[in-house]
């Protein structure tokens, strides 16, 4: 029953605040404040369940939502070790980020429709985790998606902020659209949404291969729109016109992790379908490599943390595609908490200095230390250097990748840890030592969002002592415990620590601080020397490949001047002038036809009544 | 003889509650009107508590059925009599020459519908039909000071008459067929029509003397005007209660005593029931006053069920019962809306419910959730309810009335909608806030969080109605 109440108490706290408490803003951040931290404690004893049990079963419950002959579509929830280790990252990073909000959003005019909406998007995004089958993750995936459009949107007075809400709404979409053709798929190839059923049947060989690579690359799309993959990545730099603790909520820490989470989740479906296997690891390096480039050339300091989300994102899926499901995974958990750091460090460094540039800040470090330190830490574990945690969980993904012998992915790989210690260190120098270039007195922020920060960078060091080798049961035990049940054939399911990979990474990043160092902590730069050096390059990185620019151009443009404008003219002179105000004209003159009948005279009724059976009689009698 | 009195203990609870109010009004002092609705509900609330665990089983040498589908109705029945009860207590204050026989009427005609989910026999059946018809007829002239209301009855009176006419000669003709008046006996003879064109009138006639209950084609011709003119309770009473009772007592006849003859009744009710659909979604459309409309969708709802009659399945019994269930709380909510609207604004025309919203959100949320759930919309009960007769249809191959279900859903939306547009977009004439007491409002949060709750998670419900409706066939 507890797992139930994780669902339903951010839900009834989202409606309740936005029916009852709206007027009230002091009750409503704490009431969702409480509704997230509840749910810590109640996915609590489970995590800590979970080492002396590594090999849990998985614990089902489910009742029947709607069942008709042939379709029988389920609620339910499924507890096992991957659904646990997801549960505490969204309950334990989302607590955090809530109670940092009720500092960041103070004293904004929307402060109870913010805190409604995180409330929302927690309970979707935990009817993600929960779910047990196809149909529910759809139903909960479309769900975030809603809760993060209202979030992204939020200041919708600001046309930046309500094109970027449209567009990861609508890219999103496309993504969904073969997802939910994948579903079909695997429902017309199984005949069951539930995974563990699915996991059987695909395990006992009864779907052809060609159908597993079909549903296993259509349900990709579903991760690709999500987790903001190449092609479709351009909305998660736009959805940064969202406040902050959203952006690290929602667009770094948990719900574009989402599409991660759900490969694991169907993870069995890209054992058995290694042709998809490859593409999956092939987007996700290239968006790895394509988004720590563009990284380099960017000034906006939430848009450089956004890019090097997608990179982040980029390995996952990367992992994913090389058989690495634990240890994407685990990457997903450490990463949570950096990347969470990171983007809370940068709401508080954008608080203080009321700007987004970096090359509007500088010399921050002697006036606000917290952040300072803090974000120094979750920017050594994002670059993963020995031993913060994304050393740990880079270093299996990059063994993993190596393992499959794909040596060009792992030098993509090895090449983004490379570039992104460059502009992470660029990041830092630039923003809390170099010159100073802020205007005004910016100070460190108030304790409810300093404690936050504080306690994610403990996290952001140590997290990655659960994947350490020595250590048994570690991280990768419970993740493939949920893979393991169906043999995951063809994939590496153990990790062993490769000094080889672990020796070549840390040299690539200690390569790239080093570069990064002594390019930017020159005195007196004004702005990216790298514009002035490479300006050829720096113009392509700056404008993303120019792929948002060919979409616009091309795909944008001719679906606004071309295809738009025909839909426009069939809807207003055909649909609505012929079949819309045409019927509605017939019907409206039909019921008022047919209203006449009803005259009120009684003897017309008698009449009626009799002509009508008399008629009634001629017809079933003609029938017969 | 078998008489197995105690399986109608539920009857005779409601029964003796009915007598009870008759004798209390001579004694009670003419200010204590509510101490009459309190004590209907608390005996309504005893008949439930005597059904709780019922046993199933024959009564009356085999007159009298108690199985899980009357009790279902009975359930049904008596959760529409506290409602409408309340629903008077509300009203009561517009009655001017107030009469303490209202209760015990309502009481009465309930009564006899819950006999009437239980007959085997086509001579119980009448007898049982009349009662409730003739309770109902005193009913919708109740309040004789209004000429509107003394029309409406007559209207009621006569065309009811006429109806009850055409059903007996239908009735006569199947006895003189079969030379039973058993619904079991009936079905044992007739097997199928060889030809027998005094069968085929006594179906015909039988089928459309049963139209008149539920208000569909051709026995519709009453609804409008009773609905806008009878007493805004006893509207409810017939729009939730008769409907009720008219559809188990067609599910009765036509699926037990009539089933060998199951192809020739199945043509003659898609008629009927495409014939209603057409009907009543198209004449809704123009109507001014909110009763008017809720009359003429209601005769669209009887296509709706008339059409999983014909699907003639189980499938279709349980669609049924499932639709009843979520009409009847969604048509009650709304009639409890527009009696409180009606006590602060004396009005029941639709423009007057201009902005609504902002004047009492409670009573426009409550209209929006009855009244989309009536047309069909998810994720409300309705919708749940419509898909599944749909389905019904669709299984049995009846194609065409399942297109025109799903066309005049559109249509239904329409007209509904614009009840929705005047509360929510149009500026309200008078701004004063519309005062809902707590009872009332206690209730309708009630009445609408089943409505969403059957629209979410009606997996239990339809799962025991489906189980229910097997006994059926």
């Amino acid at each position: 029953m507890d797992i139930w109440a994780l669902l339903v108490i951010p839900l009834i706290v989202s409606v309740f605040i936005a029916l009852v408490t709206r007027k009230n803003e002091e009750l409503s951040s704490y009431l969702s404040i409480g509704a997230v931290v509840i749910g810590f404690l109640i996915v609590l004893p489970y995590l800590l369940k979970l080492p002396g049990d590594p090999h849990m079963h998985p614990i089902e419950q489910a009742f029947t939502w709607i069942s008709i002959k042939g379709l029988k579509i389920e609620m339910g929830t499924l507890i096992d070790p991957l659904s646990i280790i997801m549960l505490f990252v969204v309950t334990f990073v989302g607590s955090l980020i809530h109670i940092y909000s009720k500092g960041y959003m103070h004293g904004d005019p929307g402060y109870s429709r913010f805190f409604a909406c995180l409330s929302l998007f927690i309970f979707s995004m935990l009817g993600i985790v929960l779910s047990n089958n196809l149909i529910m993750i759809f139903v909960f995936w479309e769900l975030v998606g809603l809760a993060s459009y209202l979030l992204i949107g939020y200041y919708f007075e600001k046309p930046s902020a309500a094109d970027a809400a449209k567009k990861a709404f609508l890219v999103n979409r496309i993504g969904d659209f073969g997802f939910i053709l994948g579903i079909f798929v695997i429902y017309y190839a199984t005949g069951t949404f539930n995974f563990i059923e699915v996991e059987h049947h695909i395990a006992a060989g009864h779907v052809s291969s060609g159908t597993l690579t079909l549903a296993a690359l259509l349900i990709f799309c579903g991760a690709v729109g999500k987790s903001a993959q190449f092609p479709l990545h351009v909305w998660l730099p736009d959805a940064m016109e969202g406040p902050t603790p959203v952006s690290a909520l929602i667009h770094a820490a948990t719900m574009v992790a989402a599409g991660v989470y759900m490969l694991a989740r169907t993870s069995f479906l890209y054992a058995a379908a290694p042709d998809a296997m490859v593409i999956v690891a092939y987007i996700g390096g290239f968006t790895a490599l394509m988004a720590a480039l563009i990284a380099l050339a960017q000034s906006d300091i939430k848009r450089i943390i956004a890019f090097s989300t997608l990179s982040s994102l980029g390995y996952m899926v990367l992992a994913i595609g090389v058989g690495g499901t634990g240890a994407g995974m685990f990457y997903l958990m450490t990463h949570a908490f950096f990347k969470a750091l990171l983007f809370l460090g940068a709401g508080s460094v954008i608080h203080a200095c009321h700007t987004n540039e970096i090359w509007e800040m500088g010399q921050l470090y002697p006036k606000m230390k917290t952040t300072a330190v803090t974000f120094f830490l979750g920017s050594l574990a994002m670059m993963g250097v020995f031993p913060f945690s994304g050393f740990w969980s880079k270093d299996e993904i990059l063994s993993a990748t190596f393992q499959s012998g794909n040596y060009f992915l792992f030098a993509m790989g090895i090449l983004t840890a490379f570039i992104t210690a460059v502009f992470i260190s660029k990041l830092v120098v630039v923003t809390f030592f170099g010159d100073k270039k802020y205007h005004g007195h910016p100070h460190e922020s108030p304790k409810v969002m300093t404690i936050p920060l504080i306690i994610l960078s403990v996290f952001a060091v140590v997290a990655g002592f659960a994947g350490f080798p020595g250590l048994e049961p570690n991280f990768g035990t419970f993740v493939h415990t949920a893979g393991a049940a169906l043999g995951e054939h063809g994939a590496h399911a153990e990790h062993h620590f490769n000094f080889m990979v672990a020796s070549l990474s840390t040299i690539a990043v200690l390569g790239g601080i080093l570069l990064g160092w002594s390019i930017y902590s020159r005195k007196g730069m004004k702005s990216d020397v790298m514009a002035e050096r490479l300006p050829f390059t720096y113009k392509f990185l700056e404008n993303r490949f120019y792929i948002d620019h060919i979409y616009d151009t091309y795909f944008v443009a001719w679906i606004y001047n071309g295809l738009a404008k025909i839909l426009n003219y069939i809807e207003v002179n055909i649909i609505i002038i012929f079949i819309i105000n045409g019927s509605a004209y017939t019907v409206r003159q039909i019921g008022k036809g047919l209203r006449l009948t009803t005259t009120g005279q009684l003897q017309n009724y008698a009449f009626v009544m009799v002509g009508g059976v008399l008629v009634l009689m001629i017809i079933f009698a003609a029938i017969l | 003889m078998q008489m197995n009195l105690h399986l109608m203990t539920p009857e005779f609870v409601m029964l003796g509650t009915a007598f009870l109010l008759l004798i209390l009004e001579l004694f009670l002092y003419k200010g204590s009107r509510m101490v009459t609705g309190v004590i209907g509900i608390i005996g309504t609330c005893i008949a439930g508590y005597t059904l709780i665990g019922a046993e199933t089983g024959k009564a009356v040498g085999g007159l009298f059925l108690q199985d899980t589908v009357s009790i279902f109705f009975k359930w049904l029945f008596l959760v529409i009599t506290v409602l409408i009860l309340y629903l008077v207590m509300m009203y009561e204050d517009k009655i001017k020459n107030w009469r303490g026989e209202f209760y015990a009427l309502i009481l009465f005609s309930i009564s006899g519908m819950m006999f009437l989910s239980s007959i085997t026999d086509f001579i119980g059946f009448y007898v049982s039909l009349e009662f409730v018809a003739v309770c109902l007829y005193v009913l919708a002239a109740f309040t004789n000071d209004n000429p509107l209301t003394v029309e409406a009855g007559l209207k009621y009176l006569v065309t009811g008459a006429l109806a009850s006419g055409f059903l007996v000669y239908g009735i006569s003709f199947i006895y003189g067929a079969s030379g039973a008046t058993g619904f079991v006996e009936v079905a044992h003879s007739l097997k199928s029509v060889d030809g027998n064109g005094f069968l085929i009138i006594g179906i015909t006639l039988l089928v459309i003397g049963l139209t008149f209950k539920i208000s569909s084609i051709p026995f519709h011709v009453w609804a409008p005007d009773v609905y806008q003119g009878a007493p805004t309770p006893v509207t409810a009473l017939l729009a939730a209660a008769s409907k009720s009772a008219g559809f188990i007592v067609i599910m009765r006849i036509l699926f037990t005593g009539l089933i060998g003859v199951k192809a020739e009744w199945i043509i003659l009710v898609s008629i009927i029931s495409g014939a209603s659909l057409l009907f009543g979604n198209l004449a809704a459309m123009p109507q001014k006053d909110i009763k008017r409309l809720i009359a003429y969708a209601g005769i669209g709802s009887a296509g709706y069920l008339l059409m999983a009659v014909a699907a003639a399945s189980a499938l279709g019994a349980g669609a049924i019962m499932f639709y009843l269930l979520t009409y009847v709380f969604s048509i009650l909510g709304s009639f409890i809306a527009i009696v409180a609207f009606n006590n602060a604004e004396g009005s029941d025309l639709i423009e007057s419910y201009a902005g609504l919203s902002r004047r009492s959100p409670l009573l426009a949320a409550t209209l929006f959730i009855g009244l989309l759930s009536i047309a069909g919309i998810p994720p409300l009960g309705g919708f749940i309810a419509k898909f599944y007769i749909i389905a019904a249809a669709v299984k049995e191959g009846l194609w065409a009335l399942a297109v025109i279900g799903v066309v005049m859903a559109v249509v239904a939306m329409y007209y509904f909608l614009l009840v929705v547009k005047s509360m929510y977009l149009r500026p309200p004439k008078n701004t004063e806030p519309i005062k809902v007491d707590i009872t009332t409002r206690a209730l309708l949060y009630f009445i609408n969080a089943v409505t969403i709750f059957l629209g979410l998670y009606p997996g239990p419900i339809t799962d025991w109605v489906m189980d229910i409706a097997k006994v059926l066939f």
